[in-house]
């Protein structure tokens, strides 16, 4: 029995180019359209690899990306100057909007966390509420998830690992073994599961049964270092 | 009919205890027949202050423009394990950022807050709703008049604010286009 695991992702273009512009320490007023353009395409192949729901937001976003960046490459002339210029502002305009609002976000998330200490008499409607569908821990992201897939399959020696054709993962019996494993370990680790056998493809079904097993909330996950490993635990 | 400062600082009290809403001070001020509003609210400081003298495990705050009993924050730890299958789950990052957006843009609708975000808000504003945190307050002009949404009374009951104005950093974030000249950067290959 197999069954096709379909990923829900619930970040849209803005967090990748705000994950990558915090990842590679970009200053956001500064921007090198080169260079994130890449990485951006770079996460979409990927993510379009593990065959996850990619919004078409992501593919206008990459179009917009490669605009700016053609445009840049050619000498600009008047209009088209202008053009370019005014793409690129709006971009850093929206991202920075965003941004601000992350921030707050995180605040609210603050006062949230205190509010919590205290209690008060109910109000009867607030016992129903079902948690939101966002599976992982909040400070990560499936970008950070991503990183550490790309990590790994960066170092696995193989040619080249854009050209896995897109294949039905039987994710089923992945799921299975880290049950299984997690049954007898309280944590285990994601780099020593996949390091037993240099196989790409073990390696991604590996991933996306860890991913949806988080989704279904029967493990939990943790970064152990920035990117370096995915840190897999019970439940409870 | 005057009542004798004493018996007014325990009726308040009852009354704050015994309201299944938080209560504010018009309202205490209208049955207990004094005009004089901030007479209540002395009483209710001169309230907190006792409790705080005689180490009481509770306090009275006023959120969302009504007073009501609370725990102490130090608490926490017990308290928690009386609800612990039941309590409310955190709001998740995309609810937190949607709900940010409403609250500082209110009242706003629905392709503004994409249009910010950059991704589909659906679940979120249906999750939003579900919890009372906003509101559909009304609709907009312009082509298919969409649907206007707001913050609720929950919304200030659930992050302990008095009022809108108490969220952090309003004005700055409120002034949010920035027009400030960017820069980016086109290095050759």
């Amino acid at each position: 029995m197999s069954y096709h695991v379909k990923l829900q992702i619930f970040e849209g273009p803005l967090d990748l180019l705000l994950f990558l512009i915090k990842k590679e320490e970009i200053d956001i007023y500064s921007i090198p359209i080169a260079k994130i353009t890449q990485q951006y395409l770079e996460y979409i192949e990927l993510m379009q690899m593990l065959d996850l729901e990619i919004a078409g937001e992501f593919i206008l976003m990459a179009a917009t990306l490669m605009r700016i960046k053609v445009k840049m490459m050619l000498p600009s002339e008047g209009e088209d100057g202008e053009e370019v210029e005014e793409l690129k502002d709006e971009l850093v305009r929206s991202l920075i909007e965003y941004k601000r609002f992350k921030e707050t976000a995180e605040k609210l998330s603050d006062i949230e966390y205190e509010e919590r200490k205290r209690f008060t008499r109910n109000f009867s409607y607030e016992q129903d509420l079902k948690p939101d569908d966002y599976p992982y821990p909040s400070e990560y992201t499936i970008f950070d998830f991503i990183t550490i897939l790309k990590n790994v399959l960066e170092k696995t020696p193989e040619k080249d690992y854009y050209s896995i054709e897109k294949e039905k993962f039987h994710i089923e019996e992945h799921i299975k073994f880290i049950l299984n494993l997690i049954k007898s370990n309280e944590k285990i680790s994601f780099l020593e599961i996949v390091s037993r056998r240099n196989d790409k493809i073990f390696i991604i079904a590996t991933f996306l049964a860890v991913l949806e097993l988080s989704q279904r909330k029967l493990i939990r996950l943790y970064q152990v270092h920035p990117f370096q490993d995915i840190l897999i635990c019970r439940w409870n | 009919m005057t009542l004798e400062r004493e018996d007014l600082k325990q009726i308040v009290e009852a009354l704050i205890f015994a309201s299944d809403y938080p209560i504010t001070v018009e309202k205490i001020s209208e049955i207990v027949k004094i005009n004089n509003i901030d007479n209540i609210r002395k009483i209710i400081n001169i309230l907190n202050k006792e409790y705080r003298e005689t180490g009481r495990s509770l306090e009275i705050l006023l959120i969302g423009g009504g007073y009501r009993f609370f725990t102490l924050k130090k608490y926490y730890s017990y308290l928690k394990e009386l609800f612990k299958s039941r309590r409310k789950p955190k709001l998740s990052r995309a609810a937190l950022e949607t709900l940010s957006i409403i609250a500082y843009k209110q009242p706003i609708n629905r392709p503004v807050i994409e249009s910010i975000r950059g991704v589909n808000i659906d679940g979120v504003i249906h999750t939003l709703l579900e919890r009372r945190l906003i509101t559909i307050s009304g609709r907009g002009k312009g082509p298919g008049r969409p649907l206007l949404y707001s913050t609720t009374p929950e919304f200030l009951q659930y992050f302990g604010l008095n009022d809108i104005s108490d969220l952090p950093n309003l004005k700055e974030i409120s002034e949010i286009v920035d027009k400030r000249e960017v820069v980016v950067n086109d290095e050759t290959e």
